[in-house]
Parts: structure tokens; sequence; C-alpha cells
């Protein structure tokens, strides 16, 4: 059925659960139909029971880690938590565990990542959480089986799902909200299809030639268009999955979390990770950098001492986020580049701190130039990280070796160079169009213009889908 | 990379959409489409012209069968979208894009009659481009003799006709009597395919006759409702927009950019999926290809009886198609395919039957890309295919795999014609 991706089967799919939650409004219904289609989305995405009991008992474990704190156990919390870790790390098969002790059945794992944050949360959560707040089994599913966040996220926080969810006055559906849903539908669609698959296209390109016997310049060429290919493909790729989800949750009366705000504006790498999948910073920054930050402060009363603590937390906490992103060693790299790039993003901030004074950094941090060549640097070195996230050590192998040093660091500055001007223009150009207003507001973003802007879109995602007619391309994050 | 639709939908204020919205919108979006619509077909044809029923001039009109011979002595030319030339096609008084009159050979030459379809006929390219038209000059430079190339290839469908054609085996006569010294029978998968239109069984024509009966009853709303229904009951609303977008011109650009631009594993792993298409690269034989090649062991049978009976070495030669020549270039494909399957089944027909087997696949493998010496959206050699394929059929016949051509063999024509 190809309904773990944005196929149109699973637009589809989601529109029919949306029209039957939206028949009664009253929160029993409204559940019903959407526990209805998370059972029926699993059901159709794997037909033997047996591949969802490891699933099944993860669950288990988590609720039961819930209740038990609920009722008081709360000294356990550590050692709930370090349970749902282990049992996490064993089902997803992390390579660094012996072959030995993991399970042989095939079974299924989708979502799992998802789940796993979801159910941390609640047993975080649970200990602050009133007697009245009490999560039953129904709920407890319903957030972590619900279809449109099950494979890819965003992670939504409990509290936010159960107000919309349950609320005895559902969100209002009007005719806007119902044409900008359908609009931000089209254009997820477009992203997915369409500009992700010609990315995709455009990389797999470069690869192959890069290990083709063809001149220096073309081989340079190929490298260029290597590295810039990749972050675009993930974010049209990724993002254009999030757009559909959310607007299908949106119908159905529930407002995911944002989770991306267009990452590469981003001037610094701080700022990227605010930008660029949202949710998971978002919760690995409540959950591992301020608590993390919060113990070692109080191990020291050095002021110099504590803001190196932040550098430190800023690096376990982005080096966790890269690790997390997969099983094998060339992740714990990726990692190391995250948590590396957050960290001396953080440093350079102190060190000019320091000499310029922080008014003189913030008038600094201001200037167009700065803010280009920032950005510039931010996309370049995130594209560079991408390497250790979607090839394999082979791969960077055979890569690396097709250029010689200078001739990489050629290429890197020439992105770093490109992606200056390039997105300068872009966010210049962005900024001219979206000053064009009238009374309602941008002239851009009006009703009108949607509407132009979706029907291209759409024609062009569905000129493309039956000209090739090919299943709809896997989503990259499915896998984690 | 904005994401316009950052304003929180919820912070909006959901006021009633203006009355006028509701026709303007839907206007707006169908406007849209209209304009699009005609401005990237607008694009596609000055970025690709092509002339498209040139061709079709030369050939006997209101032939529905497809099958028509050429009208003799005929010229007409014709530029496909994804050529770059505009290609000539002149016949003979014979009707064949023979590149040299009707009848005997002249003497001391030796004549090839190469048979086939519209990969054969150089289709798309002009004729001095075609590997017809290459191979005797590499033949001759080879084996040292005075070697001549007739053409009695015909068009594919709708180009003069599939080849073999139902009434190919009563045809051949007009193959022996050019004079040949050998017949070259250039095979392509899509020939085999093609032959399913050739005996279409009960079933087939029963569905073929089965028109739904809408009648005359009930206003004509009624009707068009009937005819959606049935429409959307077969699935043939979505097959008909499909075809229509693939024969725009529009669609073909589209197509064509991205096949050329896709890299080789890409390319074959999207060509894998259409199970229609990559049949006759699958390791087991489904029901339909096992008929198809029963069908062709029959023509082929026919063919080399009647090359023997009349003492003229045959022999037959598959020429991949671009996903198939991919593949080999490759050296690597799915579990459940084998690009050398047919290969390997045409030559156990071939050679089975008396004729001889020129295997040119194996050397896909030492060319890097082949896929780009094909048009990517028709599927025909290019002018660089045809080139490339005369050298390979040039090596393969000079290397052994027909007797005759083999480099320092001696030229005693009449001897091997003897045999």
């Amino acid at each position: 059925m190809n309904l773990d991706t944005a196929s149109i089967q699973f637009v589809i799919f989601g529109c029919a659960a949306v029209v039957l939650s939206n028949l009664n409004s009253s929160r029993g219904w409204r559940s019903a139909v959407l526990f209805l289609a998370s059972i029926t989305y699993l059901g159709l995405l794997e037909h033997s029971l047996a591949a969802y009991l490891p699933l099944a008992a993860f669950l288990l474990l988590g609720y039961v880690g819930i209740v038990l704190i609920e009722r008081g156990w709360s000294g356990h919390i550590a050692w709930s938590i370090l349970a749902i870790v282990f049992v996490y790390i064993w089902l997803k098969k992390y390579t660094f565990l012996p072959h030995s002790i993991l399970l042989r059945h095939p079974y299924f794992t989708l979502g799992l990542s998802y789940i796993f944050f979801r159910v941390l949360h609640l047993l975080i959560e649970s200990g602050d959480r009133s007697e009245n707040e009490h999560i039953g089994p129904g709920a407890y599913l319903l957030y972590n089986l619900n279809f449109t966040t099950l494979v890819s996220g965003p992670i939504q926080r409990y509290d936010e799902f159960a107000r919309d969810q349950f609320a005895s006055e559902p969100l209002p559906l009007g005719p806007r909200v119902v044409g900008l849903q359908l609009e931000r539908i089209v254009r997820g669609f477009f992203k997915v299809n369409v500009l992700a698959m010609l990315l995709d296209m455009l990389h797999a390109t470069a690869l192959e030639q890069m290990s083709q016997p063809l001149p220096i310049s073309l081989k340079l060429y190929a490298a260029f268009r290597l590295i810039i290919a990749y972050p675009f493909f993930l974010y049209a790729n990724f993002s254009g999955y999030i757009d559909i989800v959310i607007a299908l949750a949106r119908l159905m009366r529930v407002r995911l979390p944002e989770n991306f705000d267009r990452p590469f504006s981003a001037s610094s790498f701080l700022d990227f990770w605010n930008r660029w999948h949202i949710t998971l910073s978002t919760w690995l920054k409540t959950y591992v950098y301020n608590p993390l930050l919060l113990i070692s402060m109080r191990t020291t009363s050095s002021p110099t001492i504590e803001s190196y603590l932040a550098v430190f937390c800023f690096f376990v906490t982005f080096f966790l986020v890269g690790i997390w992103h997969g099983r094998t060693s060339e992740f714990v790299i990726f990692g190391m580049l995250q948590g590396g790039g957050v960290a001396i993003n953080k440093l350079w901030q102190m060190a000019l701190t320091n000499v310029i004074s922080r008014k003189g950094y913030r008038g600094l941090a201001n200037r167009p130039v700065y803010v280009a060549f920032g950005r510039g640097l931010t996309f370049s070195w995130f594209a560079f990280t991408m390497f250790w996230f979607w090839s394999s050590w082979r791969q960077i192998d055979r890569i690396f070796t097709a250029l010689s040093a200078a001739q990489w660091l050629g290429v890197w500055l020439a992105i770093w160079l490109c992606a200056t001007g390039v997105l300068a223009v872009w966010e210049w150009l962005r900024a001219v169009l979206l000053s064009i207003s009238t009374a309602e507001g941008p002239v851009l973003s009006s009703r009108y213009m949607r509407v132009v802007f979706a029907t291209a879109l759409g024609l062009a995602a569905f000129a493309m889908t039956v000209l090739l007619s090919q299943p709809a391309p896997s989503i990259v994050y499915k896998a984690f | 990379m904005t994401e316009l639709n950052a304003i929180d939908p919820q912070t909006m204020k959901e006021a009633k959409l203006p009355r006028q919205d509701w026709i303007l919108l839907p206007l707006l979006s169908l406007l849209t489409l209209i304009l699009l619509a005609a401005f990237s077909d607008f694009v596609a044809g000055w970025w690709f012209p092509s002339s498209e029923d040139g061709l079709a001039r030369c050939f006997v009109k209101g032939d529905v069968t497809g099958n028509a011979p050429a009208i003799p002595n005929s010229v007409c030319s014709e530029k496909n979208a994804e050529s770059p030339f505009l290609a000539e096609y002149r016949f003979n008084s014979c009707g064949y894009r023979a590149g040299m009159g009707c009848g005997r050979k002249p003497l001391g030459s030796y004549r090839i009659v190469v048979i086939g379809s519209s990969m054969a006929m150089g289709l798309y390219v002009p004729r001095e481009m075609s590997f017809a038209a290459l191979l005797p000059e590499e033949l001759s430079k080879q084996t040292g003799r005075k070697i001549e190339v007739y053409n009695e290839a015909r068009g594919g469908k709708f180009r003069g006709g599939q080849f073999p054609a139902r009434d190919s085996p009563e045809h051949f006569d007009e193959v022996l009597a050019a004079d040949p010294d050998a017949i070259l029978w250039i095979v392509t998968p899509m020939d085999i395919e093609n032959m399913s239109f050739e005996d279409p069984g009960p079933a087939v024509q029963a569905a073929v006759l089965r028109v739904p009966a809408t009648g005359a009853q009930g206003s004509r709303l009624v009707v068009a409702w009937k005819k959606l229904r049935v429409a959307v009951a077969n699935g043939s609303v979505l097959a008909k927009l499909r075809y229509r977008w693939e024969q725009s011109k529009s669609g073909l650009v589209l197509k064509h950019v991205l096949y050329e631009n896709e890299g080789q594993d890409r390319y074959v792993r999207a060509y894998l999926k259409n199970e229609d298409d990559a049949g006759f690269l699958r390791t087991e034989r489904s029901g339909k290809w096992q008929s198809l090649l029963e069908t062709f062991q029959r023509y082929a049978a026919n063919f080399e009886g009647q090359a023997k009976a009349a003492g003229v070495p045959f022999a037959a030669v598959l020429v991949p198609n671009r996903a198939q020549a991919a593949m080999i270039s490759m050296g690597r494909w799915p579990a459940g395919y084998d690009p050398y399957r047919l290969d390997d089944e045409i030559r156990a027909i071939i050679v089975s039957h008396g004729g001889a087997y020129v295997d040119i696949l194996p050397d896909f493998r030492n060319v890097p890309d082949p896929e780009q010496y094909y048009f990517p959206v028709d599927g025909h050699l290019d002018a660089g295919g045809h080139k490339m394929v005369a050298a390979l059929l040039a090596k393969q016949l000079t290397g052994g795999a027909v007797p005759a051509f083999r480099v320092n063999a001696q030229p005693n024509v009449s001897l091997e014609r003897g045999q």
C-alpha cells in the first residue's frame, strides 16, 4: 500500500480519516476515529501480528513505568528510563550489541524512535503529574500510535496532544483553515515527490561521477553537487512529509508542532538547530541539555568554568542528536560533528564577546555581511557533515580519495562562498516579495496567490507521479 | 525554501470566506491549470521541435493493422523530438530503405540482407548513420572483401509494420529475391513483445469486442454518468489521462530530461519496477513470455527453414534495449532479473534450427553508460548507438560468429552458400 511515505495512498488514507473524524465533533468520536485509523494504518503496514509483539512489549513496559511512578514509585524513574533506553537500543539492533542477544525473527520497528521519545517524555513528566491528570491506557496508545506522527514525528508533547484531542470544544475548522491545510498537503506532496526526487537524482548522478575516470574539472563539479544536493534533498523529503502530516492532523483538529523554520536562513549553527528538526532538538534541550547544565553548574562556583560547562552541555546534547540518527559508527562521527559545530559556535560567540564586548558582538551579529557569511558557513558545515549521515565508510573512503585534500578544501570554500551569495539573494528576494502588500497582508501569502501556487505545484506533482508511475520516494527519517 | 505557512492558521481569524471567493478561487485554479499546461507545451515544442507524421506519408494510408508496406520510390522525412536530425527516408522500388536499388547484387560483392523492425531500419536517424550503412564499411575493411548490406528491415508498429508480421513467412521470398549471401535478423526485445499482437487469444478478442452497452435510454446526463462509472470501474480514466499526458510534448520533454539525467542505477531500478516492460528481464518466465517465445520459435523455424532450403546462411542478433544495456554495463542487477536470459533463449532457438547466433551482449560490459546511445523516451538507438552496434556487430561477425566473415577466411562465397 506504500502508506509509510508521502504517497497518494497515504494522502487518501489521511483524508478519509479526516472526513470520518469530522462527522461528529465530540471528543469520543474523534478519539475513536483516530484510534481506528491508527490501528488500520498499522495493520496495512504489517500484516503479521507476531511482528508487532516487540513494539507492544515496549509500549507496555513504558506504560507500566508510568503507572508505577504515578503511584508514588518516583524513586524508580531512573531505572525505568534506563530500562526503556536499553530495550530501545536492543530492539533497534545497535551494532555495538553482541549479535547473540538480538531477536532473530523479523519485527516491526517503524516509528519506534519517535515512540521512544514520547514514552520517555511521559515517564519523565509522570512524577510531576497530579492525580487527576492520570493517563489512561487508551490515551497512552492514542498518543503513541497516532498515525499522523508515527512514522517520522514531529515529536509532540502529551499535554499539547491532549489539549487538542480531548478538548470538549474542538479547534475550529473553517474554510480558511481547510484551504490552508489543503495547500500545505499539496506543497508537502510536491516537496517529497518532485523536489526531493529531482535532488536525489542530482545527488546520485554526482556520486556516480565521483568514481568515474573524469577530468578533474568535472570531478570538482561533481563533488560540489554531491555536497550541496543532499541537505536540500533531506529538507524537501522530511519537511514535505511533515507538511502533510501537520495538515492532516490540523484537519482532524489537532495542532502538531512545527519541525522546520526555514533552516537554511540560519546565520549560525546554534540557530540552525533551532530551525531544523525543531521537535527533536527541543526534546533534547529539555531533557538532556537543561538537566545536564543544572547538574554541572551545581558542581562549580566559578563563572568562567560555568560558561565552558554550557559549551560542554551543548556538545553532549547535539552529539546525542547526531547518534540518535543511526546505529552505526558513521553516526558517531556525525554526532561529533554536530556537537562540535555547536560547541565551536558557542566558543566563537564567547570569544567575540570577550574581545569586543557583548554590545559589540550584538552589533556585529546584526550586520548583513556577517549574517550572510555566517549563513553560508552554517550551510557548508551542515552539508559537509552530511557525508556521515547518508554514506557508509566504504563510500566515504571512495569519495574522499577521488580528490586531494587541497581540492576538497577548494570545493568546500567554493560552497561557502556560493551559499553565502545565493542564500543572501534568496533572503533579499523573499523580503522584497513579502513587502508587496495590501491591507489584508502580503500579496504573496494571500489566498489568491496560494491557490495559484498550490495549483501549479499540484499540477507538477501530478504530472511527475503519473509520468514516472513509480512508488513515492521513501522518507529518510522513517528509518531512524 | 520558504515556508509560507509560517503563520499559524489558528491565529488567523476564522472569518467567513467572501462569497465571490467561492467562485473566484476555483476559477483562478482552473485558469492556472490551463495557462501552465499551454505554456509548458509551447516551451516543450520550442525546445524539442519535431515533425511527427512525416514518415507516415511514405506508407499506405488507412491501414489499421500497421503492417502496410512503404510506397515504392517514395521519399519523406521526419524529425523526432529527441533526435537532432531531420531523417530522410528514401524507399527503393521494392519499398525498402535499402540505400540501393532493388534487384540483384553487383558482381563480386557479398550481400547481407538485413531483416528486422524499426531499430534495424534506422528509425529517426539518417540512413548513412544507421548501422546498416556503417556495417559494410567496417566489414569490408576488416575482411578485405567487398561487402554490402541490403536493408529490408521495416519500421516498427505504425511505421510500416512490426517485424515479424503475421504474413512475414509468406513474404520471405522477397528476402531471398534480394540475392543474399547471408541473412541477418536483427531482433529486439520489443519485437518479441510485439508478437503478442500477432495472435490474440479468445479471451483478448472477447475483451476487445466487449463494448459496454450504454443504450440510448435516458438523458445525456445519465449516459455520461454511466460512461464515467464504467470508466472509473475499469480504471480507464486514469489510463486515458496518463496516455494523454504521455503523448503531450511537455510529458515527453520532462521524461526525456529526467531519463537523460538520472544515474544508471536509478534508471534501472525505476525501469524494473514496471513489470510490463521488464518482463523479458525476469529470470522466471511468465506465461505471457513463454507464449511469446513459442511464437518467436515458430517464426525462427520458418525463416531458417526457408533460408536453409535456399542455401543461404542465416544469423540472428539481439540488440538489447536501453535498460538491458545499462544493466550489462553496470554488471549488477537485483535478484530475480537477468539481462542475459533472453539472449540465451534466442541463441538456443536460432541454433536449434541450424542458424548462427551473433552475441553482442557481453560486449556491452565494456561500454560505459551505453544507455546514452538510445533516445531516452522513445528507446530506439540514436546515431551514436548505431555506430556502437555496427562496431560490435563487425567485431563479432569477423571474430567467428559467422564463418563467412571470419577474418583471414578465404572469400569463397559460392562454397559458403552451398554449405
